[in-house]
């Protein structure tokens, strides 16, 4: 007898191994996770924006103060104004100097003078906002060579007010990254924990793939592609659905405290977007992890 | 080649204790390459177990098996696998996977050998249209009668022509007639180098077929080839 030739069939359905396995569950975990850390994420993300924001703008200002700011100093032709702020923008430490408007001046004189503060006649100082880069900075020298440029040129110092909501304002981002650490790893266990019970439930069909002559690591690796896959896309739809639901809310906020937010959601840094972008590829990582892991595990142990 | 000698079986319990009675019992026998060998027992005798330890699924207490010509007390889970995909195992442990197509079930050998999907794909449809499941390549086994079902395990055992061919209780699930044509299958085999068991307890499909018999009662041989 002639072992047997036939015709050949064409168009067969083809898989990869990875087909005989599940992932389902895994990938639903991975999108509630995905959802949950996704929000998390986005507004860790915009309270340490704030919080920054805080930082930066209580803890590195100071205002100068420029009386008879219009007339010209005693050594030249530059007004008094124009003599202080040359000194300024060559000093070591401002990142930003503005000489504040009328319309500005007369809004923070508004508390004690009203509505009427830029008609009273009064002869006003120029005040100059000036914002530092927040590294160490030596107010008195600089006070001193602006008296110098300009006499009775005034130097206030926010720092001895602003300190104390500025270390607060460190403390609860300190909070912040920690209560973002455990809730992250917290809402990753139930991903763990789904794709471990996928493995479990895959397992005849790990041992049967075995038996016919899979390698330990290739029956491990194509559960974990298989898992990695259904948890990528689990939790790209979760950390996807999060956006319009943290915009949402943001949204809400605004309704309810009817104004603007201090932070807008989409206007977050470039790399708080990175890490909504990596936490599919995370949740991926821990799904395959534990069916690789717990696969070579099992197998080892038979023999 | 497969090679007993003086093998004693008794099942692993949990821990890694053996306990129990002994399954097989100081078994000694060889099988050349190209051999034809009926299995023979009543139920219970030991039949599925000798072919799980040929298999390479289960290690013998004590005694010593060879099969394509290594010891597998020398075997690692490291080395396994390559000894494990030149054998074809026809039996109810080895069912088909659910969620593969008939073509990717018997596919499967031949892909974790690394052949050319090209080869995979004329080596599969090959077989399948000769062992009668043409029409089903790409039918879900769910969707198979218990006799295509079990052709098709047939089609996976030997699509890679293996070394050695396990095959469990043939009678109880194809009808005469597909049983000549896979015992010719599995004769044609043989004639190609394959060594060949099939496990039985119907004496009368043995006689049927005349070949070398080993004859199993309690674990123990009754005769050799």
């Amino acid at each position: 007898m002639k072992f047997p030739s036939f015709p050949r069939a064409r168009g067969p359905a083809e898989r990869g191994l990875t087909g005989v396995f599940g992932g389902w569950q895994t990938g639903i975990a991975a999108t509630a996770t995905g959802f949950l850390v996704g929000l998390l994420l986005l507004y860790w993300a915009g309270a340490t924006a704030l919080t920054g924001q805080w930082n930066e703008g209580a803890g590195s200002g100071l205002t100068v103060l420029v009386p008879r700011a219009t007339e010209t100093v005693p050594n030249g032709p530059e007004t008094r104004l124009n003599a202080v702020w040359a000194r300024l923008v060559v000093t070591p430490g401002v990142k930003g100097i503005e000489v504040l408007t009328a319309d500005q001046d007369a809004s923070l004189l508004r508390p004690w003078l009203g509505a009427g503060a830029k008609d009273i006649g009064m002869a006003l100082p120029a005040v100059i906002a000036v914002r530092l880069d927040g590294g160490p900075f030596d107010a008195q020298g600089m006070a001193a060579r602006l008296v110098e440029a300009a006499p009775g040129t005034i130097v206030e110092e926010h720092g001895a007010w602003s300190g104390q909501p500025g270390r607060l304002a460190r403390d609860l981002r300190v909070y912040l990254n920690l209560l973002l650490a455990v809730l992250a790893v917290a809402a990753m266990v139930p991903v763990g924990a789904a794709a471990w019970r996928e493995t479990m439930s895959a397992w005849p069909r790990v041992l049967l793939v075995s038996q016919l002559g899979a390698t330990d690591g290739y029956a491990a690796r194509s559960l974990a592609a298989r898992i990695a896959l259904f948890a990528g896309i689990g939790g790209l739809g979760g950390t996807i659905c999060a956006i319009p639901v943290a915009l949402g809310l943001a949204g809400l906020g605004t309704v309810l405290t009817a104004r603007p937010l201090s932070i807008a959601p989409l206007a977050l840094p470039p790399a708080s977007w990175a890490l909504l972008l990596l936490l599919p590829a995370a949740l991926a990582a821990i799904g395959a992890g534990v069916a690789y892991v717990s696969v070579r595990w099992r197998l080892g142990r038979i023999a | 080649m497969v090679r007993f000698e003086s093998v004693w079986l008794r099942y692993p319990r949990k821990g890694g204790a053996t306990a129990g009675p002994d399954v097989l019992r100081d078994l000694s026998f060889e099988l050349t390459p190209g051999t034809f060998c009926w299995l023979l027992g009543e139920a219970g005798a030991g039949k599925s177990t000798v072919l799980r330890v040929m298999g390479l699924s289960l290690p013998p207490s004590t005694g010593t098996v060879t099969v394509l010509g290594a010891s597998t007390s020398g075997m690692t889970r490291r080395t396994m696998p390559r000894y494990r995909r030149q054998i074809g195992v026809v039996s109810q442990d080895f069912g088909l996977l659910p969620d593969l197509s008939v073509f990717d079930n018997v596919a499967l050998p031949l892909r974790l050998e690394g052949r050319p999907e090209a080869q995979v794909r004329a080596d599969v449809t090959e077989i399948l249209g000769w062992i009668g499941l043409a029409g089903k390549l790409v039918a879900a086994p769910a969707e198979l009668s218990d006799s295509e079902q079990r052709r098709a395990m047939v089609a996976r055992a030997v699509v890679n022509r293996p070394g050695l061919l396990l095959i469990d209780e043939p009678a109880g699930w194809l009808d005469p007639e597909q049983l000549n044509q896979t015992i010719g299958l599995v004769r044609e085999l043989c004639r190609l180098g394959t060594t060949a068991v099939v496990a039985t307890r119907d004496r009368a499909l043995a006689e049927s077929y005349p070949a070398p018999a080993l004859r199993l009662s309690h674990g123990a041989l009754a005769a050799t080839p």
